[in-house]
């Protein structure tokens, strides 16, 4: 009697708490929310073969890690997953770890050309040079020769000995557009023997060049013949447009083509260099102006001494100051490729700041001195020239006038456009997405009340029917530079034009072509890269193995569940169970 | 077991004989069939020549006709091999037999027409008329055989184009296309060229056949000369038609050689016939003259003793003469009075091209006082006269003058140190001189000074001849400088410069008596007065021993209130022609090599050969566009061959890297990619610079 009272009571408690409903809370550990991205084809421009590898990932994940990792989570990310061989910089958070899953993997020798790269806007007439980045595995010993190909005619060759297992070397190939205009070139790497494949050994780029000017202003605040016969040597190149000022005494001046009669940013924009002869004689408010004329409008100031450096325009020379030096018999000073210059009275700088570079190089007792530096400053460069009288030598055949064509022409060529347009690949075949980036020069911006507006900038492309498709813009974290994607399709010739404001244009040409070489599909070492630098993981699609421990190592969100444990189907059995039993419990005792 | 079925012995002999002789016959006729061929193969290579059929279808003609002509002949001929005209063969052969073989062998076809034993008695008999015969004797073939070995080499010798080898024969090579192109079936004719040398030279005429190239000194005459060539060939040098004669089916040119060029061979709107040939004129160089020993100017005390001189000279084809010319040099100041004379060497040839001579000056014999110079030079000549003259660097004696210190074994600086002397670099020299004469033994230190001095000597002279000379006061000179040059604008740099040499005579004194305290303010005030007078703080001077002339039109004048502003117009940029040319036809290779690639547009050898000549036109004379030229010629050949796309990009390349290094020869610097961290670097400096 009393075990079925005991029994009964029991029950009745338990419904009775189960109407009450109690519930406390507890934490868990949640679900990871991870991100899957997809990764175009850096080949072919299409997903197909990575989306595949994602589906496996995807199944993987449902298979053996339900609800410790979920994919597609708007929510903050816990890490991210590429399936793709080409990870984009842009698209890796640094907060974020990133694991890589390569689809198209092999371990066997093999020698990729990775990216090619052309000076942005090259000038017709002038010697440029193309840079290939390649990579080989498994091929030390063997020498690979790269070669400058248009329409399968040979402009350049050029050869790299590989000598370690896994190597990565740059190759120049010098090239010159004899004329304006746009010619399409590809970039080979001569198989070798045993190469895995060959499909990547090929690279297509266009090459557009232009007929334009470096504009030069050359100042001489007095007559300097250091300067001079620079001058006379720019001006008897097609490439410059040389403007120039000789102030011959205070009241007097030779002036050439129109110079500014004083110097402002304003007024020194239109140029892309200035060179100044007895800097010394430079003022405090014309130094000033010439490093806004750097720094702002990125322009090049090549500061030509005669004398020892005296004056405001030391603040411009990255030197910690200087040392005469005379030679009883001239020295010859190694400008590298540009050249060599010989003198017999120079300064030298002593100490170059950091930044600084030599251009020109005076060896001393087995010490290598910078006489003629350079060094940035703000956007654009200053260039100092200690070489006092190597005007004298310049009937010599060490290249005097070369020496400064090659150094102003370098110089003059760096600093920026008003408006800048890249596209990272102009030459490419249908379905690859190609990224513009517009770059909005420093002088265009418009201070007041110490805010800065940007012009607007558009851009657009137009196909050969006159069919004309927006490009949406994106704000860089960088002030005046927009970056957009448009995705080729059709193979054709487009124009692509960027505009800012009302009166700024730039166009350049994207052709589109099935016969575009992409080279290697990806760059093999950044999946690699990815992984080690945002504590990921890189797999390939056969194993994913390291991928799901990884997975499974994310930190997961602790949870704070409400748990009420009347709503459990326990609890209701065990409330039947008691009732079953009690019920047993009388049936057995009324049988006896 | 039947018996053995076995001809019989006459029988089996007589068949023996009648198919030796049928398989002569046939070797006869075969002969004769291919001796035949070979005629008619040899008339149709002849024709096949004579029409200048192209490439291998002349051959395969004549081998066709020689193949046609045998089997013509052969065919109605095969009875005449048979056995029964074996038979006929024999009786003719051997009459005696009367004309047993003849039924002995109808009765071998045809058994039935007789009896057993008739047959056997015919037979035997027919056996023994051929008893012993021999076939060569029935059917004799050495005169067929010797036959047809003359047809077939003659066919042979005419088809290797032995023939038309030999000199004096006209036709045309046989696939062999002539230097610098031209297609078969465009062949040009024979090129023979002519160099006659100046007469002056007295070299053999130069006779060239087909010349790649041709070279010849300045002044030669060319005769070119186009054998068995038809009236419509036209000869040009450069853009200029030559005139021409023709006689006996050879047109001729006359051309006097002065300058670089090329000829141009061709017929009117034939481009593929086109030929190009450089002619590189080189200059007959005048005679190279040195001065062996002493090859140094002297400063003496007194004009005595003799002076050994030796001399060498060069030329490049023929040295005429070689003599010592002087003058004697007397006088100071604006007094100076000048004697020329020439002494004669005595002359050693090596060779026509190398002399040396040799000769001893006594400097008494001159009568030089002190003060006076002798100035001297060796002269060469080739057969140019004066036009071909080469002179020695110029060398002097010099006596030293009233009160001048000669040190012992003065001499001027050599070559090499001489021309690099300053004012500033004399200062440094007397610092680091007295930084170390403490600790040096006192000659070494005098002979130190006397070097400084002799510098300082050296740059002094340079502005005492750039001010007109020295003059007694200096100082006084120099200040009262304006009232010489009156009406010229007030000079004080004159005055400064007159200052700093009464500077430097006071230092090269000082350093003379080795008191390098004294000499070094007289330096540095020397280079103080240098620097005020040009507002430059070092001079880099070069000394030369000949005194130059000075130059009025350079001295400074004019009115100081007529200075005003000026406007230079800017001198019009000037590329380099070669760079230029190398940049428009790297343009139309880069075209054609598109062209060639999607095989779209026909590659003309018109314009082929245009590029080719433009590239010879840009300097004929250099190799480099030689190769050039010669390659568009060889691409435009490919093209009129007809060559596949490939091997015409393999020409194509070739030339290439030859015109991209051209073009690219003048261009300035190299553009290359921009530093990709400037802009965080220009930052890093502008925050150095803030701070």
């Amino acid at each position: 009697m009393k075990g079925s009272t005991a029994v009964r009571t029991a029950a009745v408690i338990l419904a009775l708490a189960a109407t009450l409903d109690p519930s406390y809370v507890r934490e868990r550990g949640g679900t990871a929310r991870v991100d899957l991205v997809v990764l175009p084809d850096a080949g072919s421009g299409t997903r197909s073969a990575a989306r595949e590898a994602a589906e496996r990932v995807r199944a993987r994940v449902r298979e053996t890690l339900r609800g410790r990792v979920s994919f597609d989570s708007p929510e903050a990310t816990a890490g991210v997953v590429f399936v793709g061989d080409a990870v984009p910089a842009e698209a890796v958070r640094g907060n974020v770890p990133a694991s890589v899953v390569v689809v198209h993997a092999t371990d066997q020798p093999n020698v990729r050309l990775l990216t090619v790269s052309l000076p942005p806007d090259p000038i017709a007439g002038r010697a440029t040079e193309v840079t290939a980045v390649i990579q080989a595995d498994g091929m030390a010993g063997t020498t690979s020769v790269v070669t400058l190909e248009h329409a399968g005619a040979v402009l350049s060759r050029s050869s790299h000995r590989w000598t370690l297992d896994a190597e990565r070397a740059e190759v120049r190939l010098a090239c010159m557009a004899p004329s304006p205009g746009v010619r399409a070139l590809t970039v080979v790497v001569q198989p070798l023997e045993g190469e895995a494949t060959a499909a990547d050994n090929r690279m297509s780029l266009l090459a557009s060049a232009d007929a334009r000017r470096l504009k030069i202003f050359v100042l001489e605040p007095r007559p300097s013949w250091a300067v001079a016969f620079i001058r006379r040597a720019l001006e008897a190149d097609p490439l410059f447009d040389v403007t120039a000022l000789s102030q011959l005494s205070q009241e007097i001046a030779v002036r050439a083509g129109g110079p500014p009669r004083m110097l402002s940013l304003d007024r020194l924009s239109p140029y892309d260099l200035v060179l100044v002869g007895a800097p010394e004689g430079l003022r405090a408010a014309d130094v000033g102006a010439l490093a806004s004329f750097a720094r702002v409008r990125g322009g090049a100031v090549v500061l030509v001494a005669d004398r020892r450096p005296s004056g405001p325009y030391i603040s411009l020379v990255p030197s910690g100051g200087f040392d005469e030096v005379l030679l009883a018999v001239p020295a010859v000073l190694d400008g590298g490729s540009a050249g060599r210059l010989r003198a017999a009275e120079l300064v030298v700088p002593k100490a170059l700041l950091p930044g600084a570079m030599a251009l020109a190089s005076l060896e001393r007792n087995g010490n290598s001195s910078g006489v003629v530096i350079a060094a940035p400053l703000g956007d654009g460069r200053v260039i100092f020239s200690g070489v006092l009288d190597a005007w004298r030598y310049r009937a010599d055949e060490d290249g005097y006038a070369a020496f400064w064509r090659a150094q102003v022409a370098a110089a003059a060529s760096s600093a920026p456009r008003r408006l800048q347009l890249f596209v990272d690949s102009a030459f490419v075949a249908p379905g690859r997405r190609i990224r513009l980036r517009a770059t909005l020069r420093r002088t265009e911006f418009h201070e007041r009340n110490g805010r800065v507006d940007v012009p607007s900038v558009d851009a657009r492309i137009m196909d050969a029917s006159g069919l004309v498709q927006p490009v949406r813009l994106w704000p860089d974290t960088v002030p005046g530079v927009f970056e957009g994607e448009w995705e080729a399709s059709a193979p054709g010739r487009y124009e692509v034009q960027v505009t800012a404001g009302t009166d700024l244009v730039r166009d350049t040409v994207v052709v589109v072509d099935p016969r575009a070489e992409a080279g290697a599909a990806a760059d093999p070492g950044s999946p690699a890269l990815v992984a080690e630098a945002t504590g990921g993981v890189a797999v390939t699609a056969a194993d994913l193995a390291p991928l799901e421990q990884w997975l499974r190592s994310l930190p997961r969100p602790r949870e704070r569940v409400e748990f009420h444990p009347a709503r459990s189907f326990w609890w209701m059995l065990a409330t039947v169970a008691l009732l079953c039993a009690e019920w047993t419990i009388r049936r057995r005792r009324a049988e006896a | 077991m039947p018996p053995p079925e076995a001809a019989a012995p006459p029988e089996k002999l007589l068949g023996e004989r009648i198919d030796s002789v049928a398989r002569r016959l046939r070797t006869r006729f075969v002969m004769r069939a291919c001796g035949l061929g070979a005629l008619v193969g040899t008339s149709v290579t002849a024709l096949s020549l004579a029409l200048s059929v192209r490439g291998a279808h002349g051959s395969v003609a004549a081998v066709l006709g020689a193949a046609a002509a045998a089997a013509a002949y052969l065919q109605p001929a095969r009875p005449r091999w048979r056995p029964a005209a074996a038979a006929r063969a024999i009786e003719a052969a051997r009459p005696e037999s009367r004309n047993v073989v003849i039924t002995a062998e109808e009765l071998r076809r045809m058994p039935d027409r007789a009896r057993s034993w008739i047959r056997s008695r015919v037979f035997a008999d027919a056996a023994r008329a051929v008893d012993g015969l021999a076939a060569g004797a029935v059917v004799p073939l050495f005169r067929d055989g010797a036959a047809l070995g003359i047809a077939l080499a003659i066919w042979t010798i005419a088809a290797a184009g032995v023939v038309q080898r030999l000199p004096g024969i006209a036709w045309p090579p046989v696939e062999r296309a002539a230097p610098g192109g031209s297609p078969e079936g465009e062949r040009p004719p024979r090129l023979v060229a002519t160099v006659f040398p100046p007469a002056y030279l007295a070299e053999p005429t130069l006779t060239l056949e087909n010349p790649d190239r041709i070279n010849a000194v300045r002044g030669s005459r060319l005769v070119l000369s186009l054998q068995s060539a038809g009236t419509d060939w036209r000869i040009r040098f450069g853009s200029r038609p030559l005139p021409a004669r023709t006689e006996n089916s050879a047109v001729t040119v006359e051309l006097p050689l002065v300058e670089d060029g090329y000829l141009a061979i061709e017929r009117p709107d034939a481009a593929s016939a086109r030929r190009l040939v450089p002619v590189t004129i080189s200059p007959d160089g005048g005679p190279a003259v040195r001065i062996e020993m002493p090859a140094r100017d002297l400063l003496v005390t007194r004009a005595t003793g003799s002076l050994r001189i030796e001399a060498s000279a060069r030329d490049d084809h023929a040295l005429h003469s070689l003599e010592l010319r002087y003058t004697k040099v007397s006088g100071s100041g604006e007094q100076f009075t000048f004697r020329e004379g020439v002494l004669a060497l005595e002359v050693n040839r090596d060779s026509a091209r190398e002399w040396k001579g040799r000769s001893t000056l006594a400097l008494s014999a001159f009568g030089l006082e002190p003060g006076d110079a002798l100035v001297y030079r060796a002269v060469g000549r080739d057969g140019r006269g004066d036009e071909g003259l080469g002179s020695s660097e110029t060398y002097f004696v010099e006596v030293a003058g009233p009160g001048q210190a000669v040190p012992a074994g003065f001499e001027l600086p050599p070559d090499r140190e001489r021309y690099a002397f300053s004012q500033q670099m004399i200062v440094l020299k007397i610092e680091r001189l007295r930084s170390r004469e403490r600790s040096m033994p006192r000659d070494t230190v005098a002979g130190e000074a006397a070097d400084i001095a002799a510098e300082q000597r050296a740059v002094r002279a340079h502005f005492v001849f750039l001010t007109g000379g020295h003059v007694e006061d200096e100082e006084e000179e120099a200040a009262h400088s304006h009232e010489i040059q009156e009406g010229r604008l007030e000079n004080t740099a004159r005055r400064e410069i007159g200052l700093a040499i009464r500077h430097m005579t006071l230092a090269e004194q000082a350093l003379v008596a080795v008191r390098t305290g004294d000499a070094l303010p007289s330096a540095r005030a020397a280079v103080g007065a240098l620097q005020r007078a040009f507002g430059r703080n070092r001079y880099l001077l070069r000394t030369l021993p000949v005194r130059s002339r000075l130059d009025p039109s350079r001295r400074l004048s004019g009115d100081a209130r007529s200075a005003a502003d000026w406007s230079r117009m800017l001198p019009a940029p000037d590329i380099d022609p070669a760079a230029r040319a190398g940049r428009e036809i790297l343009t139309a290779l880069l075209d054609l090599a598109e062209r060639v690639s999607m095989d779209r547009q026909r590659v003309e050898s018109d314009a082929l050969a245009s590029l080719a000549e433009r590239a010879l036109g840009v300097d004929p004379a250099a190799e480099t566009w030689t190769k050039i030229s010669r390659g568009f010629l060889s691409l435009r050949d490919a093209v009129d061959a007809g060559l596949s796309a490939p091997e015409l990009m393999k020409r194509i390349n070739e030339i290439m890297p030859l015109v991209s290094a051209e073009a690219q020869r003048h261009s300035s610097g190299s553009w290359t990619m921009s530093d990709p961290d400037h802009v965080v670097r220009g930052i890093w400096a502008e925050e150095r610079n803030r701070r």
